[in-house]
């Protein structure tokens, strides 16, 4: 067996344990150092055997890439289809929170792409121990150090809106073009950077008090509106891994869901994607931060 | 299901589901029916229902098995509302919370 480590994630770390022959691709997607270690680790076991989710239920397809189970325990499991050449893999729940195991049907040819499994067990496992959720979304720490959180599914301009605040002058903090972790703790809502990039390849290993949620919209002209709880909790809960397949979890995600709307200011910012436009954004933000958004 | 106004002979009881997640969120009820996601070839997503006033105070009471007509007389007492339309409101929001797998109606013969 070897190991192949991950720097950790919003302070957790992350070991593939890798069994018989299967090989990992070696990543290297975004700079990524890591946060400090400091919660325990979650490891993904690697190995060749049954990837069939015999006695699971099935509970969400995302096609073409998976579809999510239930397994007897009431835990949550993914079957990841052979895309690309790829064989079938099974992601399975082996201690909650801790340890997660992927089977191949059979020795993968080719080195595996970690990222779909690593990302899916890293959601159960923030799921598991009631700490955060992952969102998708663009995130950036403004010039006074507060954690600014854009959530938006696909095609709403994240990695745009990434690589534009990248290049402002100073230049922000920009955290992650696609993957940000949400942690709730009893000293208040954490933003956190992800080395899961979109497009941008951009993963920062920063984190920040979350102050704001944005809702980016592009336009051809400068706009801004205050966005309510409410209508916030609505635009960015199906932006967040939530986790449907248990109870206590699903209501503890919502109350992290209710943190985030209730405390942070939400706002929606219409913006054409020019330099110009970012750099508006972001002083936007930060006049919000000392006048509180109307 | 059938309320004959306030008189039912053998009144139905009604009752949250057990799979159902309700929490407060910025301030309204949400609702999310866990069994429903399963049967649902159309699901890709999170399913939440979001209560309006009427359908909160309605909930508060499913805490306990009760029956239309007991929950029509609590919303006539609560809510300008006269008989017959608080009957027909309180039936639609069950069959609709039925529906999506958040209440389940209790007969005699399951024991409850």
């Amino acid at each position: 067996m070897h190991v192949t480590r991950v720097a950790p994630v919003a302070g957790v770390a992350i070991a593939h344990e890798v069994t018989g022959h299967i090989r990992l691709e070696q990543r290297d997607p975004v700079q990524w150092d890591g946060t400090d270690a400091t919660e325990p680790p979650l490891v993904i076991r690697h190995e060749i055997g049954d990837a069939r989710p015999a006695g699971m239920q099935p509970v969400l397809t995302v096609p073409p890439w998976c579809t999510f189970h239930i397994d007897r325990a009431g835990e949550p499991a993914s079957l990841f289809h052979g895309m690309f050449g790829e064989v079938d893999r099974l992601l399975t729940t082996v201690i909650p929170g801790s340890l997660y195991r992927v089977r191949y049907a059979t020795a993968p040819r080719d080195p595996v792409i970690t990222l779909q499994p690593e990302l899916t067990a890293y959601s159960f496992a923030l799921a598991a121990r009631g700490t955060g959720l992952i969102a998708h979304a663009c995130a950036f720490i403004t010039a006074s150090g507060e954690g600014v959180l854009c959530p938006g599914v696909s095609g709403t301009g994240k990695t745009t809106l990434a690589r534009l605040l990248g290049a402002v002058d100073p230049p922000l903090q920009v955290l992650t073009d696609d993957r940000a972790i949400v942690t709730l703790t009893s000293e208040g809502v954490q933003l956190w950077g992800s080395p899961w990039p979109g497009a941008a390849g951009i993963g920062g290993t920063a984190s920040a008090p979350l102050t704001t949620v944005i809702f980016i919209r592009q336009a051809l002209s400068l706009g801004r509106r205050a966005v309510s709880p409410r209508e916030a909790f609505r635009r960015i809960v199906n932006t967040l891994s939530m986790p449907l397949w248990e109870p206590a979890r699903c209501g503890h995600a919502l109350e992290i869901v209710d943190a985030i709307v209730s405390r942070a200011r939400s706002i929606e910012l219409a913006y054409p994607p020019t330099e110009d436009a970012a750099r508006w954004l972001a002083s936007e933000v930060e006049s919000g931060a000392s006048a509180g958004v109307e | 299901m059938s309320a004959a106004g306030w008189s039912e002979a053998i009144p139905v009881k009604w009752a949250r589901a057990t799979k159902v997640i309700a929490r407060r969120v910025a301030g309204e009820t949400v609702l999310v029916p866990l069994d429903s996601h399963a049967s649902d070839p159309e699901f890709k997503g999170a399913r939440l229902y979001v209560l309006n006033e009427t359908g909160e105070f309605l909930w508060s009471l499913l805490d306990s098995p009760r029956s239309v007509t007991e929950l029509a007389r609590n919303l006539t007492r609560e809510f300008v509302t006269a008989e017959d339309r608080a009957i027909a409101d309180v039936e639609t929001f069950l069959v609709a919370l039925r529906d999506i797998g958040a209440v389940r109606e209790m007969t005699r013969g399951n024991g409850e």
